[in-house]
């Protein structure tokens, strides 16, 4: 298990004055191996609900993608789906697209690391491509990183997100939402799934005990006790991506600036309050 | 959650006053141990945030980026700096979310943006404190 790193953002101020900033923010992984996607989902909504709703403006979105990964997962189309989702059509032009970890790719290997990043962009990218997302390559240094930031804030236009519209002006559940529906309806079918599946034990462990076998009851107790953490765990799920994300979040906002009762309470310092990522300001000089 | 990661959160966090700083970090570090166990952490880090040396504008351990002409590969250089774009800019403070599956490598995107003596994995006793912070601090 990889060690989880604690969520955090770099607000790197532009000028000398401090009159100008932006703030990088890293986000919760999708298809992680410990969290349903619910989970993630839901987390992933907080962050963009809560940028929105304090009003800071989006620039743009960059999106990984680690050259190494041999062939998207059987989860890729859905995480890609799902971004889609999020984000929506028109804000594509503000995602760059990016294949990383380029310095741990040996010269030898090079050649099947290209070759999969044009698979990955002709099977997975190109609809996002064609409405107007960027691609680069990431070989791990601060000037490139930089780079790709400052290009993203030269374009002097926000982005509002589809997702930000429906949780936070429409006050929607996530799971009333584009990103959120499909994996609603995944839910429910697993539960109902599962549900007949309990059906069935009880069914067999009634005639298992009125002939009296118990290795069979053993067994099915089992397997039904199985089966109903199984649709504990799905209907948690649920539970998470059924709740009026944008709703809590601007609640969480005007008691923040409340409590703040200071002028000076940045949105930014309330964005990091409100999803509890770490914050690191990097003034700027020219050296 | 190292102590790194309270002591930068305390002092980093803009425009909000210690105080509430504080309590943000103490509300992260119950949602991290389940219970009051980092509290002496985030003691000695309070203890730790109220020491500035002189001059010191609380960004203590930040070293500064620079933008010239050999920060970026995309050709921004002092003769032409963001500054002069600025002026143009609709908003004053802007934000660009990282996403992507688990271990695409999004952590290490933002770290890279941070000066090298603030990467998270560094430890106290890292070089980029210099000792007299760490001695200093305790009294």
């Amino acid at each position: 298990m990889t060690a989880q790193l604690p969520p955090q953002a770099v607000q790197l101020f532009l000028n000398e004055d401090e009159s100008y900033s932006v703030t990088v923010v890293d986000t919760p992984g999708f298809d992680d191996t410990y969290r349903s996607d619910a989970e993630i989902l839901a987390e992933i909504t907080e962050y963009m609900a809560a940028q929105y709703a304090a009003k800071i403006p989006l620039k743009g979105i960059i999106y990984l993608h680690q050259i190494h990964e041999n062939k998207m997962k059987g989860s890729g189309r859905r995480v890609v789906e799902m971004f889609r989702a999020l984000c929506g059509d028109e804000a594509l032009k503000k995602v760059v697209l990016v294949t990383t970890r380029w310095d741990c790719v040996s010269a030898a290997e090079k050649g099947n690391a290209l070759r999969r990043e044009q698979e990955l962009i002709d099977t997975w990218w190109r609809p996002m491509l064609d409405l107007g997302s960027t691609h680069t390559q990431f070989h791990g240094s601060r000037l490139e990183a930089e780079a790709m930031v400052l290009e993203i804030i030269r374009d002097p236009d926000r982005v509002v997100l589809d997702i930000q519209r429906e949780l936070v002006d429409a006050e929607k559940e996530i799971a009333e939402t584009k990103a959120g529906l499909p994996l609603d309806r995944l839910l429910a079918a697993d539960i109902s799934r599962y549900i007949e599946q309990l059906r069935e034990i009880d069914a067999k462990l009634a005639d298992a005990e009125r002939r009296g076998n118990s290795n069979d009851v053993k067994r099915l107790k089992e397997e039904r006790k199985e089966i109903e953490g199984v649709v504990r765990k799905l209907e948690s799920s649920q539970k998470r991506i059924r709740v009026r994300v944008g709703r809590h979040i601007k609640e969480r906002i005007s008691a923040a600036r409340w409590d703040s009762k200071e002028i000076l309470a940045t949105s930014i310092s309330i964005f990091t309050a409100i999803v509890g990522v770490t914050l690191t300001v990097v003034k700027f000089a020219v050296l | 959650m190292g102590l790194m990661h309270l002591l930068r959160q305390v002092d980093t966090d803009d425009g909000m006053g210690r105080l509430h700083s504080l309590s943000q970090v103490g509300s992260r570090a119950r949602r991290s141990s389940g219970e009051w166990g980092l509290l002496p952490e985030v003691l000695w880090a309070a203890g730790w945030a109220a020491w500035r040396p002189a001059g010191d504008d609380g960004y203590l351990w930040m070293p500064r980026i620079s933008f010239d002409s050999r920060s970026s590969r995309l050709g921004y250089s002092r003769a032409d700096p963001l500054l002069s774009q600025m002026e143009s800019f609709p908003d004053s403070e802007g934000m660009v979310l990282v996403m992507g599956v688990t271990g695409a490598g999004k952590s290490t995107f933002v770290n890279t943006l941070k000066p090298d003596s603030v990467k998270v994995t560094e430890g106290l006793g890292s070089s980029a404190y210099p000792p007299s912070v760490s001695e200093s601090a305790r009294h």
